[in-house]
Parts: structure tokens; C-alpha cells; sequence
């Protein structure tokens, strides 16, 4: 059962950081698809709700050839989705928000909240993360932009400092030959992953790996880059062999842990063959 | 059938405007003045004594209304089949959802504070969570007073000689099989509202299946409690789901009830979803062990199980689906020699219910894999092998089953076709068929002494109908049926007929919404009602329009004469001049329809059932053998339902139970650890939602049943019956393993693949 809570709601993001400065014990709330079952289930009860969804300041989508993509936090899973530049320059978003939970929670859901919920199972991260995305988080004091893989700590947990707020999303703009591609493994459609892989390919002018990008979903306590992988995609030419010696690698050092719904051994296996198949994905659409 | 108006057309279900607008009211939605909400507190351990309990600190809550312990009840007093279960529980707590405290108070925030301020100190037993553990010599005993851990329920069918027939058979097959703890589901959870009036006659708000069964248990519990003689009147909310959950009557309904006696107003308990997860009683799980044999030519010639089934810590229905899966361990083909023997053992698990299909399932997966196994060896096509030995009219089985209509061999065509089976079977590439038939009851079932249902009829001043049926809608469709039903019969628009089906003051007696009988039984009963004011009405015409009523009929609502179409007159006029007349009368009718089934004898043996449903599925599956995952790409559903009488609906039924079969066969499983359960949630429970259907064909085969109204036989249960199997068995064909534990999931997959390439280097 939910607690009973002080509900505040500021309009502007000034207003915003002034009451999440002001206020201890204070949760931000935005969509609520993920501050609301664990509240539910009674794991915080949170004396302050401070809720964003109407900081209209923060719901955009920005695109810039230069620039890249910016994304709002309180922008929705729904609105990234429908998005016509998005759906052009970085189809690979696209493809993760389709099968992210339903059309009804991603209405809700945010992109702001997916991220700073910290879900090492959640699907954005290690697509952005590939796109090599930056986090711009700020509080009363100021803004401050990092990368998006540092932004992710722990288990649910962020590099967000008290009182900080995630304002936006930052995705460099799409580099010509570059592909990317996304799977998350599950026994349903739409099921959060048991486990999942993304990869990003980008092609020399002799379709040699220029830079290759590998990052696991729920393979530890935080989206997991697999740099050794990366790095021995480097110069190296399309090659199918090369792309299973890639998923070996990632099997090896990711570092997921049992639970009910899958063994140890299992997620590894499977994180193996998703790296595999999505690099042989992301290359096939970096030369296309 | 000629000449039907209302009966066969795809008309949508009445209540679904209702549900789609939010405007339905179920028990959640429902509120009386006064009312208090009730909590119970579980037991914190599987297995423990209970030293010392302490209540002051919640009753001092301001709010509190009352909290009642086991001391409010009689010690003797216990509930379930076996009468093993007190609602609530004392000295010693046998698993986790045991109920120790409930409170009543004023909110339900505050009745949930109460329960957290209640001191409870265990001291935790060893327990014993597998059913092969409780049974060995010198395991602690659950229930020390039962002597032993084996339920009393010696379930034993023998058929022929089965010694015999092994040393005749050509081939046989003998492996084990398992199937887990899977829950219904319900959208709307188990809830009621208890009720006294200044008499102490109760009523209970409730969205129970059994309203007419769970009046008994009141009527007896409120005896028990010192309230003898007492009235109780159950009324039903619009019910989210069943699936027989709502087919016993449960602790909580009893707290409700002494929580409402003891603080003088109405007491609503209404389970969260973590409680309808872990506080209700799933599918009871089973090991089987299972043999097979045949000729040369593939007849079957034995079949022999032995069963063991976890029966958690007390007894519910789930501990009688033995009975029901003698039903296709015996006659599910024919098979000359028959052995089944089963038993049932306590644990300090969850307890089990009846759930769709009450055991045929978890048979029917042991039946039809183990079939495969055996036409591999005898080298004939599984397809063949099942046509040569399918059912047939007029057979009359091992368990004296009086086989009547049966259109299985229909239904095993149509998969074959459908499927591309020839083309396809054993063509590799990760691909593959296969498929699995089912036998149901779909005349009744004879499991109690009764097995009917009563309806009453009656007409209003303007030709319109009120329809009072014992039958419960669970969500089925029932109350659409009957409609249907009568406005055929009266020769009116189904929209002048209104069903009343919730409420025990009024409605009729009825077993309960079980056994795929609702359409079969209530629909009989619903038949008999309306041809008898049918005649009432006709001799009613007859003096008015001066005319012998034989020659009478009704069509859109007006008598008239099939001599003469002039000589007519609108219904509601005839009854108008009934009523406004001097020393005038009503219309009504009453029909009881108790179907012509038999109980088991002795043997368990009898003909449950007046008539039996028969179906096929088949499935084409693609196996990725690198992650284990499988995909339906094709799903036949082929039923014999006799006569449909709302294809709409009837495919409603083989769509819900085909997605309900696949979530049985490919993710669900309710995951004890150590009597706790795992994944009580949506999140972590994996029923299939409606992204996952795939495509899926339902076909109907009609087979007219003799009995049936109409013709129809029952299809609730049947939908997923035969879904696992057919799922094993296509695995199998594409990718060579057999998983014989369900779910069958990519972990399993993989691993067998594994043993399989370990075995062939
Ligand atoms: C049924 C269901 C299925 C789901 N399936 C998936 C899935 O398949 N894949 C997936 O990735 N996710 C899934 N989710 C989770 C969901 O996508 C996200 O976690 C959700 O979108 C979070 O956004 P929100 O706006 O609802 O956040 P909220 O629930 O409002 O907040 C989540 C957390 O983030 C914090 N927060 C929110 N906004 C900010 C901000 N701007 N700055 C700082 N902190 C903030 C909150 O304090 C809270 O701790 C599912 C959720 C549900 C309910």
C-alpha cells in the first residue's frame, strides 16, 4: 500500500530544483511507471513527492545535424517513438522503444525516469550508450554533462548528486557509416530483458571497423561496455568468425548474476549470442 | 437446423459495454454504508510454532474495530473437502499463506498499520517441501493427527488387465513427466463483503462461482459459530475471472464473516495481487510416471500411471482431480487396459483448487507426449497413430463412458490439413509439428449427488422476459447464451430478454460454474423454461385469437396463426389483457434440468458425463538452437462442440484457452523456493499477454449432440487442454529434445540440446 505523502508540484524547472533543494526525503516523480511499484510494494515511502511530468521545459526533441539529438527528460517513451527524425537518423531508438513494456506505460514513462530508476535491466541505456549519448543533470547550483555510462553506479543507482535532477539526453549526430542494433532476450513480447546486447558499427572508407561499440543489459549491476570485444573489432573487416569471437569474449566478461528467472551460466550463454548477432547486425547496416 | 434466428450468430457478449466503458461493478467497485475494511495477517514461516501472540498494540490503533484471532472460532471448526483447514490458525502454522490475525477497521490503510503492529513470535520448523520427501518412512508428519502424510484419497482406476496386455504389446514406451504450480490469474481478485442483519441472517457480497454451494458452507460455518437457522443470501458482483478459483469458499470469506459478526457492520476483504498470487490456490502440480504399449499395426493396447501430487498443507478441490483425469487416462483413445493410481501429500506448500480443466492438463501432457514416444518407436506417424485409435459415436469406454456424439477424428483431420502436416513433419531446419487431442466432459459432470440447475421465467406487461438462472457468468458468456437460448425458443429480440443470474434470493439453485456445464446445463434448463411458457403463452393466444394453440407460433414478438398470418397479436398485448383482466394471472415457469450423468462408483467408474467434447491441437514451432527460444508460427485449435450457439463467443473460449495452454506449456510457473513463493507478481510471473498470441486458427466442428440445447456440448475448459503437449511434441520434431517438465523454457532447451550433441559424440 502506498504511504500517504506531500505532493508538490512545480511548474517551472527553476521552481523545481528550489523545492528538491528544499526538501528532505523527497522523490522525484514523473511518469511513475517505476517510482510507483516500488512505493507500492512499500520499499520507500518518500514524505515528499515532487512531481515534474508538468515542467514542460524539460518535454522536447531536439535535432540538429551538428548539434545531434537532444531529448528532454520528461519527454515519454511514446513521443521518442513516433518520432519522425528520430525514426530517420537513429532507427535503432525506435526499434528498442517498440518493444519497450506497452503502448500504456510507455505513454507514461519517460526517458528522464527510465534512466535515473538505473535498471540495469532497462533498454534505453545500453542504446544510448552505444550512440555514445551524453547526460546533462543539474540541480539549484548549476548543470553538468557526462557521459552516459558514467552516469550509472550501481544497482539503481546513479552518479546524481542530492537535489540534482537528469535534464536531458544527448546523442551525438549519426557519423556516415555507422550502424547500430538492439535486442533484449525475453520469454514474452515486451517483457523487460533477461538479458540484452547492443552494438554499434562504424565503417572506414575501405569498410574496415573504424569504432565498434558493445553494451550489455542486465550483465551486472550496470550496463556493461565489452571493451575487449571493442577493441578487437578494430581494423578488422566483416567477418563472422570475428563477430562469435567478439560474443565469446562477451560471455566471459560480463558479469551477470542468477536469478529465478534465469541460471548465471544461462545469461552469459545468451549474452554471447546476442553480441554476436547484433554486431553482425549493426556492420550489415553501417555498409548499407 | 433450420429456420434459427438468435442461435449460431456471432452476437457479442451483452456485458461487454459495460466492461469496456469501466461502468460494470465488480466487488472492488462495491461499497455499503458503514462498511469496514478487513486484513489478514500470514504466517511469516512455511512451517512453525506459534509461541506467543500479541494483539494489544493493534487494537489500540484508533480505527481498529475489531481483530479476531483463533480464539473467535470453535477449536473443531475446520473448512475444505477434507476438513483439515481452520480459517484461522493457532498453535502450529503449516505454510506461508496461513492466516493467523485479521483486523477490521475503518480504512484499509489503517487495517494494514494494525497488522504490522501485531507481535508474533515463531519458532520455526523444519519443513518439507517435496512431496517425495514427505512420503518417506519417518518424515515429519503435517498434520500429526492424519497418521501420515498421504492424503486419505485413495484415487485407483483399473480397467482390464494391463500385467496382461504389456506381455502382448509390440512396443512400449514407460518416462516421467511434470508439470508446475500455475495460477489463474484473475484480473479481478477474490474479494466479498460480509453482511448481518439485525437478525444475524448474512449476507455476503461475493464474486464467488459456487453461489448456491458457498450458501451451504455459510449456512453450516454460521451454525458452527452459534448461529443456527439462519438465512444467508449471496449476491454477486460482476466477476472478473474464475477459472475455478471461486470454486471453494476460502479462510478469508470466514474472517470476513466473523469480523462483520463481531463488529455489527459489513466487512469487505478484497485480496491485493500479491495475495491473490500467494493466498489463492493454484493447479495442483503432478510427477507422472507413464506407460504405454501397442500392436504391431499401432492399437494401443495399456495405459498405466502413477501419479503423485503435492497437495500443500491443507485440501482443497485439487486434491479430487484425480477423478477428473481418469476421464482421459481412460478414455482418451481407446485403450483396452487401464491402471492409474494417484496420490496426493501434504506438504508445507501452498494448497491446490480446481483451475480450467481441473487435472485433464497435466494428464493430457503426460498422454500425449508419452503417444509420440510410443508411435517413434513403432515407427508410425504420430498423426496415424492417433487416428487408428481415435474415439468414436457410440463407444463406450473402460470407465463406462457412454461415448455419443464425437467428432475427434474431424478435429485430427483439420490439424493435419490445416497444419500442412504431411509436408512438413520431420523436415527439420529447426522447424516442426505436432499435435495433441483432449476428451472433456461436455454434458455436466456428476461430481457432487446433484449436477443441475434451475431456471424461472417470467413475462412482463410488454412481452418482455426475465430470466432467473442458477448459472453463474464468470465472464464466459453465460448470461449471452441464455438469452439466446430463450429468445430463440419465445421467437423474441434477445434484447427483450434480461438474465438476472446474482443473486440467491431469487435466482434458482445451481452446482456452480464448473465442469464446462454452463451452456450444456443452465442452457438445458434455460431450454426447458422457455418451451414451457411457451405453451403457457400459445394457450394464452389461443383464447384470444380464438385459434387451437398448436397451430400458434411466435415470431419477432408477435403470436400469430401459421394458418392464417392474419389472426396475430403482439405479446405484450396478449399479456396485458392477462393481467387487466378480472380473476386474471401471470406467466412463469420453472425448469430444473439435472442431466442424466451418473457418479462414479466404487471404482470410479460411471458415465460422468451425458455427452464428451473432443478436440486437436496442432502447432508448427520454430526453435532457435542457439538461444533455446520457441516460436508459434501456426496454432490450429480444432474443437467438436456440438451445435455453437455464438461462434464469437465459442471462439472467445479456444482463443483465452489456447493462450492460457501456451503460457501452461512455454513461461508459467508459480516458483516455490522453501514453501515461499518466488514470483508472486506480473512482473516476475510470466503469463502471456495479448502480444504474445500467435496466430491461431479456432475450428469448429459441430457434431450435434443428442442432449445438448440445441445440440451443443460445453468448450470452458478444453481450450487448453491438449496445448502443452502439442507444443512438446513440435519441439521435438524440430529440434530432436523432449522436455517432459513444464514449462518448457529455453533454459531446458538448451540444456537438452546439450546432453543430446554430449550423447551422439
Ligand atoms: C509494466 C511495465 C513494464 C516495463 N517494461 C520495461 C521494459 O521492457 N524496458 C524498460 O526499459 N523499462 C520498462 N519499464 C520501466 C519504465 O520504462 C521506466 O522505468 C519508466 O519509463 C520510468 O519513467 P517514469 O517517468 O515513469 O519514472 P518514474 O517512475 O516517475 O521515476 C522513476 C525513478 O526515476 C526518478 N526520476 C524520474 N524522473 C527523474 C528526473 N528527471 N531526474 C531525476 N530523477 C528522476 C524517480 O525519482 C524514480 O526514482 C516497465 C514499467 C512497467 C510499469
Amino acid at each position: 500500500m502506498i504511504n500517504d505523502f506531500n505532493y508538490l508540484k512545480p511548474d517551472t524547472l527553476k521552481e523545481a530544483l528550489a523545492m528538491y533543494a528544499e526538501h528532505d526525503d523527497c522523490k522525484v516523480i514523473c511518469g511513475g511507471q517505476s517510482l510507483l511499484i516500488v512505493m507500492r510494494q512499500g520499499m520507500i515511502s518518500p514524505e515528499y513527492l515532487l512531481d515534474i511530468k508538468h515542467v514542460t521545459e524539460l518535454d522536447y526533441i531536439k535535432f540538429d545535424k551538428k548539434d545531434g539529438l537532444r531529448i528532454g527528460a520528461t519527454t515519454t517513451h511514446r513521443e521518442i517513438e513516433k518520432f519522425n527524425v528520430i525514426k530517420k537518423n537513429y532507427p535503432v531508438l525506435v526499434s528498442m522503444e517498440n518493444k519497450l513494456a506497452s503502448i500504456q506505460v510507455r505513454n507514461w514513462g519517460t526517458i528522464g525516469g527510465n534512466l535515473a530508476h538505473a535498471d540495469p535491466a532497462g533498454d534505453p541505456a545500453p542504446v544510448l550508450i552505444a550512440l555514445k549519448a551524453n547526460i546533462r543533470v543539474g540541480g539549484a547550483e548549476g548543470d553538468r554533462t557526462i557521459l552516459l555510462e558514467d552516469f550509472f553506479v550501481n544497482y539503481f543507482e546513479t552518479a546524481l548528486n542530492k537535489g540534482e535532477l537528469v535534464l536531458e539526453v544527448h546523442v551525438p549526430p549519426p557519423e556516415p557509416k555507422m550502424g547500430a542494433a538492439y535486442q533484449k532476450f525475453n520469454l514474452l513480447e515486451s517483457d523487460m530483458g533477461i538479458v540484452a546486447a547492443a552494438a554499434s558499427v562504424t565503417l572506414n572508407d575501405k569498410g574496415k571497423c573504424k569504432d565498434a561499440r558493445i553494451v550489455l543489459g542486465n550483465a551486472g549491476a550496470t550496463p556493461k561496455r565489452i571493451k575487449r570485444a571493442e577493441e578487437l573489432l578494430i581494423g578488422k573487416a566483416y567477418d563472422e568468425n570475428l563477430f562469435a569471437e567478439a560474443g565469446k569474449i562477451a560471455s566471459e566478461d560480463c558479469e551477470p548474476v542468477a536469478d529465478i528467472h534465469a541460471s548465471e551460466e544461462h545469461r552469459r550463454h545468451l549474452l554471447g549470442v546476442l553480441t554476436k548477432r547484433m554486431l553482425k547486425k549493426a556492420w550489415e547496416k553501417a555498409r548499407s | 437446423m433450420d429456420g434459427l434466428q438468435i442461435i449460431g450468430k456471432r452476437i457479442p457478449k451483452r456485458d461487454a459495454p459495460q466492461k469496456v466503458t469501466g461502468s460494470a461493478v465488480y466487488i472492488q467497485d462495491l461499497k455499503i454504508p458503514g462498511m469496514l475494511y478487513g486484513k489478514i495477517l500470514y504466517s511469516k514461516y512455511p512451517h512453525a510454532r506459534i509461541l506467543k501472540l500479541d494483539t494489544s498494540k493493534a487494537e489500540k490503533l484508533p480505527g481498529v474495530r475489531a481483530v479476531v484471532t483463533a480464539t473467535d472460532i470453535p477449536a473443531t471448526f475446520r473448512i475444505g473437502v477434507m476438513k483439515d483447514n481452520p480459517p484461522l490458525k493457532t498453535g502450529k502454522v503449516l505454510s506461508t499463506r496461513d492466516e493467523i490475525v485479521a483486523i477490521a477497521a475503518t480504512t484499509p490503510e489503517i487495517a494494514e498499520e494494525a497488522l504490522s503492529l501485531i507481535d508474533v513470535e515463531y519458532e520455526e520448523l523444519p519443513g518439507i517441501f517435496d512431496p517425495l520427501e514427505a512420503m518417506k518412512e519417518g518424515a515429519p508428519l503435517i498434520h500429526e493427527e492424519m497418521k501420515s502424510n498421504v492424503l486419505k484419497m485413495p484415487w485407483k482406476l483399473v480397467c482390464g488387465d494391463v500385467e496382461a496386455a504389456k506381455k502382448e504389446s509390440a512396443f512400449i514406451v514407460e518416462d516421467t513427466f511434470s508439470t508446475p504450480w500455475v495460477t489463474h490469474c484473475c484480473l479481478g481478485t477474490s474479494g466479498c463483503i460480509a453482511q448481518f442483519d439485525t437478525n444475524n441472517n448474512l449476507t455476503m457480497y461475493s464474486n464467488t462461482q459456487i453461489p448456491s454451494l458457498a450458501q451451504n458452507d455459510y449456512i453450516d460455518a454460521l451454525a458452527a459459530f452459534g448461529l443456527k437457522n439462519k438465512r444467508v443470501r449471496i449476491v454477486q458482483s460482476v466477476i472478473g475471472g474464475g477459472f475455478g478459483s471461486k470454486l471453494d469458499t476460502y479462510a478469508y470469506e470466514y474472517i470476513a464473516i466473523l469480523l462483520a459478526r463481531k463488529t455489527r457492520k459489513p466487512v469487505k476483504i478484497i485480496f491485493s495481487r500479491e495475495e491473490e498470487f500467494f493466498a489463492t490456490s493454484p493447479r495442483q502440480c503432478t510427477i507422472t510416471k507413464i506407460s504405454h504399449g501397442c500392436d504391431k499395426e499401432g492399437k494401443l493396447t495399456f495405459r498405466e500411471i502413477d501419479m503423485i501430487l503435492d497437495n500443500g498443507a491443507y485440501t482443497s478441490w485439487g486434491a479430487t482431480t484425480p477423478s477428473v483425469m481418469m476421464m482421459p487416462i481412460s478414455s482418451l483413445y481407446k485403450v483396452p487396459n487401464i491402471k492409474y493410481v494417484a496420490k496426493c501429500v501434504y506438504t508445507n506448500n501452498t494448497y491446490s483448487q480446481a483451475m480450467r480443466g481441473y487435472g485433464n492438463p497435466q494428464a493430457t501432457f503426460a498422454i500425449e507426449s508419452s503417444l509420440d514416444q510410443l508411435a517413434e518407436k513403432a515407427g508410425i506417424d504420430p498423426y496415424e497413430l492417433r487416428l487408428k485409435n481415435a474415439n468414436e459415436p457410440g463407444e463406450i469406454t473402460p470407465q463406462h463412458f457412454k461415448i455419443t456424439s464425437c467428432g475427434m477424428k474431424e478435429c485430427i483431420d483439420e490439424v493435419v490439413k490445416r497444419l500442412n502436416w504431411k509436408e512438413k513433419k520431420g523436415k527439420g531446419g529447426n522447424r516442426g509439428v505436432g499435435m495433441a487431442s483432449l476428451i472433456h466432459v461436455g454434458g455436466g459432470a456428476r461430481v457432487y449427488k446433484s449436477d443441475g440447475c434451475g431456471t424461472i421465467i417470467k413475462m412482463d406487461d410488454f412481452g418482455k422476459v426475465d430470466v432467473f438462472t442458477g448459472s453463474t457468468d464468470i465472464g464466459q458468456g453465460s448470461e449471452t447464451i441464455i438469452a439466446q437460448i430463450v429468445a430463440e425458443v419465445l421467437g423474441i429480440s434477445i434484447d427483450d430478454v434480461n438474465v438476472v443470474n446474482n443473486d440467491t434470493d431469487v435466482c434458482p439453485w445451481d452446482v456452480g460454474a464448473h465442469a464446462s456445464r454452463t451452456t450444456f446445463v443452465a442452457g438445458n434448463s434455460a431450454l426447458g423454461a422457455a418451451k414451457k411458457i411457451k405453451a403457457q403463452i400459445l394457450e394464452v393466444a389461443a383464447k384470444l385469437l380464438e385459434e387451437d394453440p398448436a397451430s400458434l407460433d411466435i415470431k419477432n414478438g408477435v403470436v400469430f396463426s401459421t394458418k392464417n398470418n392474419e389472426k396475430n397479436t403482439p405479446l405484450g398485448k396478449a399479456l396485458r389483457k392477462l393481467h387487466y383482466t378480472a380473476g386474471g394471472k401471470m406467466l412463469m415457469a420453472e425448469y430444473f434440468y439435472d442431466p442424466a450423468n451418473e457418479n462414479f462408483d466404487k471404482e470410479f467408474k460411471g458415465n460422468l458425463s451425458v455427452s464428451y467434447a473432443y478436440g486437436a491441437h496442432g502447432v508448427e514451432v520454430e526453435v532457435d538452437k542457439e538461444t533455446g527460444q520457441v516460436k508459434i508460427l501456426n496454432y490450429i485449435a480444432a474443437h467438436d462442440v456440438g451445435k455453437a450457439i455464438n461462434p464469437l463467443l465459442l471462439e472467445g473460449q479456444i482463443y483465452g484457452g489456447g493462450l492460457q495452454g501456451i503460457g501452461y506449456a512455454l513461461g508459467e510457473k508459480m516458483i516455490y523456493e522453501k514453501g515461499r513463493l518466488m514470483n508472486g507478481n506480473f512482473l516476475d510471473y510470466k503469463m502471456p499477454t495479448a502480444k504474445d498470441v500467435p496466430p491461431v486458427q479456432a475450428v469448429i466442428i459441430e457434431s450435434d449432440e443428442q442432449d445438448g440445447p440445441f445440440g451443443a456440448k460445453g468448450i470452458g475448459e478444453p481450450g487448453l487442454v491438449p496445448t502443452a503437449p502439442a507444443i512438446a511434441n513440435a519441439i521435438y520434431d524440430a529440434v530432436g529434445v523432449r522436455i517432459k517438465d513444464l514449462p518448457i523454457t529455453p533454459e531446458k532447451i538448451l540444456k537438452a540440446l546439450k546432453e543430446k550433441e554430449g550423447s551422439t559424440k
